[in-house]
């Protein structure tokens, strides 16, 4: 009697094992500020309007300086204006100053001058 | 202002894009992207529209592996793939009047018959009038022969 042939493959219910790196661009942020006279310092914090409580980069500048980061693109939410800037001018009651943004298409993004007051 | 527009949709279209390189284990598997084939791996700095595809990968003698996946906007994706390679058995039982069972699926009567199988584990069943008298775990590495004779040690493997 001849050897028979199953008529198709003996498959294990497996996912293939399928890896997938990423290398991303990199948006640099620009954002010029005008200091006024009031406060020497500010925080300021880039994050996504619906998860403020994890900021996406905070530090603190002071008088006389710009801000510049160099940040992941995929850090940045796709959302229209879901990503927002934030400067908290720092020592008395300043109001924050919030500033909404789209993801950056180009490898720079520059914000219109802020100014402190 | 015609221009600016185009400019607009040039600019939207590159970024919508990702440079994605393909490599496989092994190499010259032909890969196919939303079923239409990229050519055989390696593929390289191939570009690919962001958002879901299904990618297919297709070796003789190897498995069959396909695989949704999202590409998110991005400068570069690299992908690597590894597929499952199918082995060569001969299956041949002493015994008469046994229905034999692969992993809950296959099931067949011959006393000798080749298979082609997917490296692994396998769970192979035995029953007689429907009753359930042997169930074991064999490991496929390679082409190889089983031999199976119902006992108590009724399994022995035959490299």
């Amino acid at each position: 009697m001849g050897t028979k042939s199953f008529p198709e493959p003996i498959l294990l219910d497996t996912n293939p094992v399928v890896a997938l790196r990423y290398t991303y661009s990199e948006v640099e942020l620009l954002a010029p500020f005008k200091w006024q006279i009031g406060p020497h310092a500010a925080d300021i914090l880039v994050l996504h309007r619906n998860n403020p409580a994890s900021p996406i980069f905070h530090s603190t500048v002071f008088a006389g300086d710009s801000f510049h980061v160099i940040l992941p693109y995929n850090a940045f939410s796709e959302d229209s204006l879901e990503n927002l800037l934030t400067v908290q001018p720092l020592g008395g009651g300043y109001n924050p100053i919030h500033h909404f943004f789209n993801a950056p298409i180009d490898s720079i993004y520059e914000f219109p001058m802020i100014s402190i007051p | 202002m015609k221009h600016v527009f185009s400019i607009v949709g040039l600019l939207s279209i590159a970024i919508s894009q990702t440079i994605v390189n393909i490599n496989t284990i092994p190499r010259e598997v032909t890969v196919f992207l939303d079923d239409i084939e990229l050519g055989d791996s390696p593929i390289n700095t191939t570009i690919i529209d962001t958002g879901k595809h299904s990618l297919r990968f297709e070796k003789k003698r190897f498995v069959t592996s396909s695989t949704e996946i999202m590409i998110a906007p991005s400068k570069l994706l690299d992908i690597q793939v590894r597929l499952v390679p199918l082995h060569s058995v001969l299956f041949m039982a002493e015994d008469e009047g046994l229905v034999f069972e692969w992993d809950e699926s296959y099931k067949w009567t011959h006393k000798k018959i080749s298979f082609d199988m997917q490296e692994g584990t396998h769970v192979l069943k035995v029953f007689r009038n429907r009753e359930l008298v042997d169930k074991q775990r064999i490991k496929i590495t390679r082409p190889q022969t089983i031999g199976y004779r119902l006992s108590i040690d009724s399994t022995y493997v035959d490299h």
